[in-house]
């Protein structure tokens, strides 16, 4: 891994059922996530998908491509950006942008990102983990 | 407001969470992701758990956005752990009447700090 290496991405659309399951994982049962009446009278015109759970995407991406590295020392940023409707498709993206090595360790920054299908940004930010110098 | 009654840098709550495998398993079912087979807690799951309890003794009003959140572990949490969670009030500003809340969640062990996490939340006025 070096910088500028790009990061598998993970790509899935987020339907209702998994929504109402992250509900309840989560403890969040905001109608905007869940109630359809609800939803269609505010500004998003209809239920959204919450922001930790796009944010879960950026962890699959982390955790598919970096392992248990992310575990153990795992920092992320995180802005959001734009919601993501119910039902559509998210894509991750995961681009290193800077490599530490202090002594036997390293330090590496990524940049990521999740966007809507149409490639709007839903959030962003930067992720950052302690790898062993062998590994990168 | 929520959480007018308190200032800035004020401890909210203190509380216990279990990251037992149910949770661990019950969490990537809900967001779909392929089954978890490491040893540690990821900072999401941890975040995402701790935000639940967290809810439950302060529930945010509707039409509250979650603008930006920040994880970090310290040092690796194992799946099985037990925690204590020490919340405060980061900061609260109110701008064109509504309010911009970080809370800031500390994740202990036995007096350890483990991780953190920051939760930035617009809040509308009551």
């Amino acid at each position: 891994m070096n910088e500028e290496t790009k990061l598998k991405s993970v790509e899935k659309v987020i339907t209702k059922e998994m929504v109402l399951n992250y509900a309840n994982t989560s403890g969040d049962h905001n109608p905007i996530h869940i109630d359809d009446d609800y939803a269609k009278s505010t500004d998003f015109k209809g239920t959204i998908v919450h922001g930790m759970f796009l944010i879960s995407s950026i962890s699959e991406m982390l955790i598919k491509n970096i392992g248990e590295n992310w575990a153990k020392s795992g920092k992320l940023k995180i802005k959001f950006k734009n919601p993501l409707g119910v039902g559509e498709e998210i894509i991750t993206q995961g681009k290193i942008s800077k490599i530490v090595k202090d002594n036997n360790r390293t330090l590496v920054t990524c940049e990521v990102m999740c966007s809507d299908n149409s490639g709007k940004i839903l959030i962003s930010g930067t992720a950052q983990w302690r790898d062993n110098e062998d590994s990168c | 407001m929520y959480l007018g009654q308190f200032n800035n840098k004020d401890q909210l709550c203190e509380f216990e969470i279990e990251l037992n495998e149910k949770y661990i398993y019950d969490y990537y079912n809900s967001c779909g992701i392929n089954l978890h087979s490491y040893q540690y807690v990821f900072p999401t799951e941890l975040a995402t758990l701790s935000l639940k309890y967290f809810l439950e003794k302060f529930p945010i009003p509707n039409g509250s956005i979650h603008t930006s959140q920040e994880i970090e572990i310290y040092s690796p949490i194992e799946i099985g752990s037990n925690l204590t969670c020490i919340a405060f009030l980061d900061s609260f500003k109110e701008i064109r009447g509504r309010g911009i809340v970080i809370v800031n969640i500390k994740y202990t062990k036995s007096k350890n700090i483990l991780g953190s996490a920051n939760a930035t939340l617009l809040v509308p006025s009551s």
